[in-house]
């Protein structure tokens, strides 16, 4: 089947004003996704994740490499071709509330892509704006509330309806909940999995947080940098990280349950700067097994299972694990142990 | 070093007076033989203006804390529980004010105190780390420069010695090279190295108590990780006790022996950290640490997606109370109800 999406080889370069020198925000991204499915991007900030999205919906340019969208490669799209193709793929952020605008009412912000995209009267674009909002659980007494008077849940609801107003195949979810409350985010992302299954979308996932990727994504790529170090099957990657760095990201989460103190890695080191990369693999600086190999060139993918892949050389006999070492348990703890 | 040795107090220091004291503080799950008691608030209420009725941010909030203590005070956002915490150090920022209450450190009631006489407090007896370091330092002075003006602030010492301090603080605290790095501007730091600075300011003058205010938000997790560990080490060096208001049940969970829930400016539920954890009283407890829990398992809900979308429904459609009430408090906040439909 085609991909919906294909990015090949994708680089950012971010110039740094009068004294030269750039950031490098995404150093090479080869991904696809099948449609249907949901990729996870997970990485911290400054991985690139959000710059990828951007590109992936040609909100920001790339400075090398090529996307297709179900096999057309829309790289150079540009004038009414570009503008029509957004139509069929759409994008829901972080924060609502920055992202609808306080002066229009949630029916002229739903409004606003049929507007632009369909040549729906206004009786049919009215019925349209009510359909939408009844899709994102939420009813007609919205219409005419201002994004201000709605919480963080509704007015992401409203968010996802607009994205959706144009019946898009294709929708990027950047941190789509990290800017609500707990149970806030739970019905969020129920909603987002209700809506791919009714509607068959496809899903790219951006997130910092490894756990809510692995419960809602078929396939993850895990970013540090500006370049994949990890992807394969959500599963796989959660049960199995290979990667140093992914086994650190997924230790570093704290188990909601005092009597679990799973094991922790602690990392040393800083992050190096993106104006400054390093020539070798870039955890290289953090990494507690990292070799002086891992320093002068960068790691190429190894396969370590069906559609499984991490960049690591240590990979290659088997010294890719972090030992863990169990975390000083909270004084209390510590003052019983020590008594015992 | 933590000291283990510690006999076993009873309760005692300041009697409670006048309105009767929590429930009798359960002994921490670690069986850690109580200190005494450090820090007491009762009735504690602050109001801010609102159009007509003032809001109550925080409208019952009793708490005790015992020496060496870490204790959670956990909520969502615009639960009051930021608003009290900074409540405890006398910083309500105007035209908030205190409308009721007591706190006593030691015994000795804060609340009544003058600013000047809550300086000697602040950064000396309580220190205070909050979110979003590089907004919380001075951005035009060099980090050694601010670690030494709080050693100065409340040790009469000569400028060779502060500075000296500072670098052993920031040493203590982690920093890589810290003579060196004392040099540098706030914006030459990573975000998890400035947050590790204001560790070592909140700690260098060995406070007994540490209000923690969010100190991890924006920080990524394996950078918290680093912070969070740093924290503990400086803490137990210190014999500090902790506030940790944060809405990350994880870092309770991990790292506080009691905990405190605040809903909607008021502490619902206070416990053990594991009688929060597996016998939550009261409902929005349950709920809260249901969904935290949740988290802890993502493969079973991953495995879920198939389900039929009626069962996904269930989940969804009936929004939860906690929601509805977070619905109901941004309507308060736009000041009036948004019912504008005839």
């Amino acid at each position: 089947m085609t991909p919906v999406l294909e990015l090949d080889g994708l680089v950012k370069e971010f110039p740094m004003g009068r004294r030269g020198g750039v950031v490098h925000a995404v150093n090479g991204v080869s991904l696809a996704i099948a449609p249907g499915e949901t990729l996870g991007v997970v990485g911290e900030s400054g991985s690139g994740k959000s710059t990828l999205g951007r590109m992936a919906l040609r909100l920001l340019e790339p400075t090398q490499g090529r996307i297709r969208f179900e096999g057309q490669d829309i790289t150079r799209l540009g004038g009414g071709a570009l503008r029509a193709w957004r139509a069929r793929a759409q994008v829901v952020f972080q924060d609502p509330r920055d992202a609808l605008s306080p002066r229009m009412d949630v029916r002229t912000l739903i409004e606003e892509p049929l507007r632009l995209h369909t040549d729906l009267d206004a009786t049919a674009r009215l019925e349209r704006v009510v359909q939408l909002l009844r899709s994102v659980r939420l009813d007609e007494g919205y219409l005419t509330r201002s994004p201000r008077r709605l919480s963080g849940g509704e007015a992401q609801r409203v968010a996802i309806a607009r994205a959706l107003a144009t019946d898009p195949t294709f929708l990027v979810l950047d941190e789509p909940t990290s800017s609500l409350d707990l149970h806030v985010r739970r019905s969020i992302l129920t909603l987002l999995d209700t809506l791919q299954q009714e509607r068959g979308l496809t899903y790219l996932l951006i997130s910092h947080d490894l756990h809510m990727v692995a419960a809602h994504a078929d396939q993850v790529a895990v970013m540090y940098l500006g370049r994949i170090v990890e992807t394969g099957p959500a599963r796989e990657v959660f049960e199995h990280p290979e990667h140093p760095y992914t086994q650190a990201l997924l230790s570093a989460t704290l188990s909601a349950d005092p009597t679990v103190r799973p094991s922790r890695i602690l990392l040393q080191g800083e992050i190096p700067s993106p104006i400054d990369l390093p020539p070798g693999c870039l955890f290289a600086s953090r990494c507690p097994i990292a070799l002086d190999a891992c320093r002068t060139a960068p790691p190429e993918d190894r396969s370590v299972g069906p559609g499984h892949s991490a960049a690591c050389i240590r990979i290659d006999d088997r010294t890719n694990r972090l030992r863990t070492a169990r975390p000083a348990a909270p004084r209390a703890a510590a003052l019983m142990e020590a008594s015992i | 070093m933590a000291d283990p040795t510690p006999a076993p107090t009873p309760p005692e220091g300041t009697p409670p007076e006048g309105t009767p004291p929590d429930p009798p503080i359960a002994v921490p799950h670690t069986a850690r033989p109580p200190g005494e008691v450090l820090l007491e608030v009762d009735g504690l209420q602050v109001e801010y203006p609102g159009e007509g009725d003032p809001i109550r941010a925080v409208r019952t909030f009793d708490l005790v804390i015992r020496e060496r203590e870490l204790v959670g005070l956990v909520g969502e956002s615009g639960s009051g529980k930021s608003t009290a915490a900074l409540a405890l150090m006398g910083l309500v920022r105007p035209p908030g004010r205190v409308t009721a209450g007591h706190v006593r450190l030691r015994g000795q009631d804060l609340l009544g105190r003058s600013d000047a006489q809550l300086r000697g407090v602040r950064g000396r007896e309580i220190g205070l780390i909050t979110q979003d370091a590089r907004a919380a330092l001075n951005p035009l002075v060099r980090i050694g420069d601010q670690v030494a003006n709080v050693v100065r602030a409340h040790a009469r010492v000569d400028g060779t010695t502060a500075r000296r301090r500072a670098v052993e603080a920031l040493r203590a605290v982690g920093i890589p090279d810290p003579e060196r790095r004392v040099r540098a501007y706030p914006h030459e730091l990573s975000g998890g190295m400035a947050q590790r600075v204001l560790i070592a300011i909140a700690t260098v003058h060995d406070p007994v108590l540490l209000i923690a205010d969010e100190p991890t938000t924006g920080l990524d997790v394996t950078v918290q990780a680093q912070f969070l560990d740093t924290l503990q080490r400086r803490v137990q060096a210190t014999d500090a006790a902790v506030l940790f208001v944060t809405h990350d049940l994880g870092i309770v969970a991990q790292y506080c022996d009691r905990v405190a829930v605040m809903l909607q400016g008021e502490i619902v539920e206070q416990a053990d950290v594991r009688t929060i954890f597996s016998a939550p009283s009261h409902p929005y407890t349950r709920e809260l640490v249901g969904l935290a829990r949740d988290r802890d398992v993502p493969e079973r809900r991953r495995r879920d997606r198939s389900m039929p979308s009626s069962q996904a429904e269930v989940a969804e459609t009936p929004r939860s109370s906690a929601e509805a009430a977070e619905a109901r408090s941004t309507r308060r906040a736009g000041g009036r109800l948004a019912r504008t439909e005839p």
